[in-house]
């Protein structure tokens, strides 16, 4: 009798006090992309009205047609697809030959932890100023390119991409590298030929990770950029200065990638699970 | 001229073991088996065959040339065949990084295939292919390259008993086709005597016999190797040597076998369960046993008898029951004797037919 008292509530009634509860959250996750999506397609009137519209009276394309018409829109966004790629690129590169090092040394493996681990103790906000200083000086600073912060960005995300490669590359056998080695093969073909096409779906999870970071990554972004700007602090500006439809449209074109990631990766590393059986 | 010298070689872990002083030659076209319980450093020998480790000490010469790759290929133990590539590009690739030419490489992939007995849709990948198929594929890519020795580590112990049998066959017909020198290591006794032209047997990192089959067989160097070397394996019995050399004290009983020359007082005695016979036969050496269990192994029975406080296992055809009395018979000449304390071999003074 009072084990059964412990145990989840069963039966019809709890049942549907589930499904109740579960409907709840995803209203409660749901609601402020509605919401957005709502402002982002309605003018600015009825975004302010009081009380609240919850249906929207009149549709406007105003909005999401500026997105794709002001200057100062487009450019961001090709700055921050421009960004994100290169940090995606580096990150996943530079990542793999770390994550490779510490999977394969002990020593690499002892420096790679410290490294990692050393640089989550740093705050972000005691390098900034430096940075920016630094940028500034060797010319790095503001550059519409924004290769400076695509290089931030990049050291940001190195890290995580390292973390997520060391593992992988731990689990490729030893041995097929020594078949390799012996049917003559040099260090560098053997990682080029077995271990970065082994390591195939987690170098495409490390990529989208570290992409994320860098489209979402709004200090050093607001620091480094400050005329040159990427689309978080540009969204930030737009928020702020009031014109809440056009950065709704905005923060609904930035959501995209992270959709698209969203359905990439469940894929993705469901073929890292399925390819983990490698003899 | 021997295609593979190895001169005292020697390799140490902190863990302990390791490989204590090796030294042995391998002729061309050999089959060579390296025998040994698990941890006694066959595997390591090997690895240092293949220049995959360094060594601590010592030489490894192939055919003249120091040892690295070119010279030696390799069957792992789980094939080791690159998961992401077909079997065709598996095979494909030593030719590939040698910079053969795409119809040369086809040639040649096709022509190893055959000689490994690989009768597969190349294009398929090593998780389509079965363990025989898999096997079938490592000693394509071992041979396509012509190294001079193939090496083989355990490559059949991941394939059940009756693949294993068919296998071992089409392994030695393999080598013989090939023309290979083949360096084998196992754990699997029964392998290593059907494979093997000449074996070391190993222990604790160094070699405690080589030579055929036969003569591991006939003559072991050793109570070790004694043990080691046969199924069912050979009996040992602890006996003294009574004072006036003429005749074993083993067990409670008192065997009419004159001790070889030299002979410590303190003897093993050995003998092959096959030596073993229930036939009475008054020109050879009678001993009185209790049978303490038969177990039915389909053409025989696998029996354990007891003398005194030893046992000893042979084989019979005849069912033998629980507590039965029964007299075993053996010849004086297949008799071997290991000194007690250091468990060597003393040999019969004038060597007995």
């Amino acid at each position: 009798m009072s084990r059964r008292e412990v145990s989840m509530p069963h039966g019809a009634g709890a049942a549907f006090i589930r499904r109740v509860a579960a409907l709840a959250i995803v209203l409660g996750a749901a609601l402020p992309i509605y919401l957005l999506l709502k402002q982002a397609v309605t003018p600015e009137i009825e975004s302010f009205a009081w009380p609240p519209l919850w249906l929207p009276r009149r549709v406007t394309a105003a909005h999401l047609e500026s997105v794709f018409t002001v200057v100062e829109f487009r450019a961001a966004i090709i700055r921050s697809i421009a960004v994100a790629l290169v940090c995606g690129v580096s990150a996943t590169v530079m990542g793999a030959m770390m994550g490779y090092a510490m999977a394969r040394s002990r020593w690499g493996r002892r420096a790679g932890m410290t490294a990692v681990t050393a640089t989550r103790l740093l705050p972000m906000t005691a390098v900034a100023l430096p940075l920016a200083l630094a940028f500034i000086l060797i010319g790095l600073y503001d550059r519409p390119s924004a290769i400076g912060l695509a290089l931030v960005h990049s050291a940001l995300a190195l890290p995580m991409t390292a973390l997520v490669l060391f593992p992988a590359f731990l689990a490729i056998p030893l041995e097929l590298e020594e078949a390799a080695f012996l049917d003559g093969a040099s260090p560098l073909r053997i990682f080029m030929t077995i271990d970065l096409p082994l390591a195939r779906a987690p170098l495409a999870a490390a990529f989208i990770l570290s992409f994320i970071l860098s489209w979402d990554e709004f200090g050093f972004a607001l620091l480094l950029q400050v005329t040159n700007r990427t689309l978080p602090p540009l969204l930030y500006y737009y928020t702020v200065f009031g014109d809440v439809g056009a950065a709704s449209a905005l923060a609904l074109l930035m959501m995209i990638p992270a959709i698209c990631v969203l359905v990439a990766l469940r894929t993705v590393l469901r073929g890292a699970l399925m390819a983990g059986s490698l003899r | 001229m021997p295609e593979l010298v190895i001169r005292n070689l020697w390799r140490g872990f902190s863990s302990g073991g390791g490989l204590r002083d090796i030294s042995f030659e391998v002729e061309a076209g050999e089959f060579f088996v390296l025998l040994g319980p698990s941890g006694c450093g066959k595997s390591t020998l090997l690895r240092l065959i293949a220049a995959l480790d360094p060594a601590d000490r010592g030489a490894i010469d192939i055919a003249g040339t120091r040892a690295g790759h070119g010279a030696v290929a390799m069957v792992f133990q789980n094939y080791a065949l690159y998961p992401h590539m077909t079997a065709f590009d598996n095979i494909a690739f030593p030719l590939r990084l040698m910079k053969l030419g795409h119809d040369e490489i086809r040639r040649r992939v096709a022509a190893c295939a055959r000689t490994a007995g690989l009768s597969i849709d190349l294009n398929r990948r090593p998780a389509e292919l079965s363990g025989g198929e898999r096997q079938r594929v490592a000693l394509a890519r071992a041979i396509v390259r012509e190294p001079r020795i193939i090496l083989m580590d355990e490559p059949l112990s991941n394939l059940d008993a009756q693949l294993r049998a068919s296998l071992r066959v089409e392994l030695k017909r393999f080598q013989r086709d090939t023309g290979r020198t083949v360096i084998y290591v196992t754990h699997d006794q029964v392998e290593a005597l059907a494979l093997a032209d000449r074996l070391a047997v190993m222990r604790a990192g160094r070699i405690e016999q080589i030579g055929s089959p036969r003569a591991l067989y006939d003559a072991p160097a050793n109570e070790f190797v004694a043990s080691f070397v046969g199924q069912p394996p050979m009996n040992l019995v602890r006996a003294r040597i009574a004072p006036d050399r003429k005749s074993l004290l083993a067990g409670d009983s008192v065997l009419r076998i004159e001790p070889p020359a030299g002979a410590p007082d303190e003897v093993i005695l050995g003998i092959r369960p096959e030596d073993l016979s229930l036939d009475a036969d008054p020109a050879k050496v009678a001993i009185e046993t209790t049978i303490e269990r038969a177990e039915f192994s389909g053409a025989r029975f696998l029996v354990v008898a007891r003398f005194g406080s030893a046992y000893l296992l042979t084989e019979s055809v005849e069912p033998l029951h629980t507590s039965e009395r029964r007299r075993f018979y053996f010849e004086r000449s297949r008799i071997h004797f290991f000194d007690a304390s250091s468990g060597r071999r003393i040999p019969w003074a004038d060597p007995s037919p």
